[in-house]
């Protein structure tokens, strides 16, 4: 009997972990694109200053989003918004056109990444 | 390297939990949707340690959600006979009356090659010994045989006997096994009286084994 009790805590466990994941993912990556959503408005208003600083900001989120998130998600996904993350202070600096695209990049990312956490008839089949 | 080296040892204990969660079955033993799990989980376990780029838990999680399903499972199947036609399938006669039933073999796909290596693995090579015969639901055979090819028992012989249970270790490489001792009523001053006798202690005995009626055996250690 202690078996079964065993195997029920564990789906239990699980579950629990399923939920719990998607909600941290969720958290984390609504942080993230709160500062992307900062950025974009700096440089629309082109305050290289203030948008630096978010940028700053986003790097440093972004290294905590990274090592928290890699108990859930592959290496590739990470790495790939990683690449997008580190483009964005030069982007700035040089006053560069896709910073706007690049900040989309890093938004649609974390929702896919996101996305990819929820139990939806597209992620299962 | 070292992250292949400790995903693999983290997978260790984890496969040596999750096996004593299943239970004690040997792989004869297993149902086939058991077999079919205990593959799946050494497959999936490979992962993670092949491909450092997927998270632990990638393997970990299904790892243990198909050990701890297939002990619901198990568990299910033991309140309903419902679950367990349909978890196990049911045993199937193939000799009835000491008659083959080629119907039943065709439905199970049990070929006359597999009957008869069942019943060599038996020690019967002829089937005309045989008066019943089940393929079990773990794909093994069990044959009843004729009356006049039954091996004879006590009870043919009119032999009178005791029924007890066979004898147990209670010393293994000088440690005293205190389960077993509890078990056949044997305390440790008679153990070492015993000993005393074989002019032993404990710690210089490989194996010694007990019987209900307190008969013993005792191997000294040689090195």
């Amino acid at each position: 009997m202690s078996r079964v009790v065993t195997a029920f805590s564990i789906i239990a466990a699980i579950i629990a972990y399923s939920f719990l994941a998607a909600f941290i993912i969720r958290n984390e990556s609504s942080e993230l694109i709160s500062i992307t959503d900062e950025i974009k408005d700096l440089n629309k208003i082109n305050d290289a200053v203030n948008a630096d600083a978010a940028a700053e900001k986003l790097t440093e989120q972004w290294y905590d989003f990274e090592k928290k998130m890699s108990i859930f998600i592959r290496d590739d996904k990470l790495n790939e918004l990683s690449r997008s993350v580190s483009k964005v202070r030069p982007y700035i600096t040089d006053a560069n056109d896709e910073l706007n695209a690049e900040l989309e990049n890093i938004d649609r990312q974390l929702w896919l990444i996101y996305r990819s956490e929820l139990p939806t008839w597209y992620n299962i089949f | 390297m070292s992250v292949v080296f400790i995903r693999a040892v983290i997978l260790y204990v984890l496969l040596i939990f999750t096996v004593r969660l299943m239970g004690k079955r040997q792989i004869g033993e297993l149902q086939p949707s058991e077999l079919a799990i205990t593959i799946l989980i050494s497959n999936i376990a490979t992962l993670p340690v092949e491909d450092t780029g997927l998270p632990l838990f990638t393997g970990v999680i299904p790892i243990i959600t198909l050990a701890a399903l297939d002990v619901i499972m198990s568990w299910l199947g033991m309140k309903s006979r419902l679950i367990r036609r349909f978890v196990c399938g049911k045993p199937v006669i193939v000799i009835k009356d000491g008659k083959l039933d080629q119907k039943s073999m065709r439905s199970i796909r049990f070929t006359t090659d597999d009957l008869i290596e069942s019943l060599r693995s038996q020690n019967i090579f002829d089937i005309s010994e045989v008066q019943f015969a089940v393929v079990e639901t773990t794909g093994k055979l069990s044959v009843y045989q004729k009356f006049k090819n039954r091996n004879v028992t006590n009870e043919d012989m009119l032999l009178k006997g005791k029924d007890e249970d066979p004898p147990d270790i209670i010393i293994s490489d000088g440690e005293l096994i205190t389960e077993t001792m509890d078990r056949l009523c044997v305390t440790r001053q008679w153990v070492e009286n015993t000993l005393k006798k074989e002019k032993t202690t404990v710690k210089n005995v490989f194996i010694m084994t007990v019987s209900p009626d307190k008969k013993y055996s005792v191997i000294k250690k040689e090195i």
